[in-house]
């Protein structure tokens, strides 16, 4: 693709990268090195995106395995959740006790539900970006509703 | 408001940092790329007044620039080492709350010089390796993925693992080498219940093999550690091997040194268990 036209998707897009990097390393530095490394790897791509929806399932699968090579490294850098939350500016108190309640969980409950919650994926195109079956597809996120539903009415 | 929505508020937050265009326009440009770090004369020099002095038989050449010290971790370091605690479900069990690991083994390094980045080159493996690392940033960590081994080629990091995704605590990583990335001040632990098998010297390395007594899903895992106090390096060997097998790969280790400081990283603690730093 032209620059001009890279710049475009990839200011449209980076904030989607980061935030699913995000939830992934749980670190600042470490999503913002991965998103920047998604979106190099979208400007040498040579292929043709037939719609934005394969341009979005692209970049989430190009983005979950950087994140993966990323915990390949032994070092990893670490981050307090409740720093970052205060610089997230929450409006409401409930709004940070669901981000820190959400990325408190495992990682496994915490993707599917971004991408389900957040990107407004259904759980059969979850199944097939994480590469899992439906039905565990649906458990994670039955599983992960309760577990927030139980920390969020203990506050 | 619904779920969905408290979502999209909640997360609807989270941006990109503001400079993260200007940096990916500067590497889209062919000439502001990195290029591969070569071996200096400085380095060559190193390596081969080194193979002098050990023809010679000299085996210290210790310059009192570093030290290390190894002792049991302290509460506040065993922290860090927190990790969940599966029920037989392999779901996490919030009732029973993390798990703190009960000791330690910290290597705390002291240093009076400027400390350079550490690379390697193995001369034997029990396996080809499927993860191999150059020395650099996260990001060119990242870049570096699916990169063929090259026996040659230098590294930071190597390793072997099977793949297992960690959801059930296994990890899959059957060995890895790593270079500790020393720096002033820099407290690194073992995590968990240990046994020091052997301290040694090898020429101007500081070695120390330990056994860890993991008694939980993390199965057997065993440690080779060489520091050098007249260069300032840590290298990790650690795996499910044996220590005979371990000890292998450690004396058949290339290492040199660079002519790069290492990164400041702002980090004085860490952890060196493999996969779990």
């Amino acid at each position: 693709m032209t620059e001009e036209r890279f710049v475009t998707t990839a200011e449209r897009w980076k904030d989607t990268v980061f935030r699913l990097a995000y939830s992934y390393t749980k670190n600042r530095e470490d999503a913002d090195d991965v998103t920047q490394e998604v979106l190099l790897a979208l400007w040498r791509e040579e292929k043709e995106f037939s719609s934005e929806e394969h341009l979005r399932n692209w970049l989430i699968r190009v983005t979950l395995n950087r994140c993966k090579a990323l915990f390949r490294s032994p070092w990893r850098r670490r981050e307090s959740l409740e720093d970052y939350a205060e610089t997230l500016g929450f409006e409401q108190p409930d709004h940070t006790a669901l981000f820190l309640a959400v990325m408190g969980l495992e990682r496994k409950y915490r993707l599917p539900l971004l991408l389900y919650y957040f990107e407004g994926y259904s759980v059969r195109e979850i199944g097939a970006l994480l590469a899992l079956p439906e039905n565990t597809v649906s458990t994670r996120l039955h599983r992960a509703r309760a577990k927030l539903k139980e920390q969020l009415t203990e506050e | 408001m619904t779920d969905r929505e408290k979502f999209q508020a909640v997360f609807g937050r989270l941006h990109a940092s503001a400079d993260t265009m200007t940096e990916v326009k500067k590497r889209m440009n062919p000439e502001t790329n990195r290029k591969p770090r070569r071996l200096t004369k400085k380095a060559v020099a190193l390596a081969l007044a080194a193979a002098l002095l050990l023809a010679l038989g000299v085996t210290a050449y210790a310059t009192g620039l570093f030290g290390i010290n190894i002792r049991p971790a302290t509460e506040e370091e065993l922290e860090l080492g927190a990790y969940p605690v599966w029920d037989e479900e392999g779901n996490v069990d919030y009732e029973a709350g993390p798990q703190y690991p009960s000791e330690g083994l910290t290597f705390s390094l002291s240093t009076d010089g400027p400390v350079y980045q550490t690379e390697f080159r193995p001369g034997w493996l029990p396996t080809q390796p499927n993860h191999g690392y150059q020395r650099g940033t996260a990001a060119d960590v990242i870049a570096q993925e699916g990169k063929p081994w090259d026996p040659e080629d230098w590294y930071s990091s190597v390793s072997f693992d099977t793949g297992a995704t960690g959801s059930d605590g296994d990890l899959g990583i059957r060995y890895q080498i790593f270079d500790a990335n020393l720096r002033p001040g820099l407290r690194l632990t073992l995590m968990g219940e240990y046994r020091i098998v052997k301290t040694e010297t090898w020429d101007d390395l500081s070695v120390t093999e330990v056994e860890m007594l993991y008694t939980d899903f993390r199965g057997q895992e065993n440690y080779v550690l060489l520091f050098s106090e007249s260069r300032g390096f840590l290298i990790v060997v650690g795996g499910s091997n044996d220590l005979e097998t371990l000890e292998h790969i450690a004396r058949e280790l290339e290492i040199r040194q660079t002519d790069v400081p290492v990164i400041d990283t702002g980090s004085t603690q860490g952890l060196i268990n493999i996969g779990r730093g």
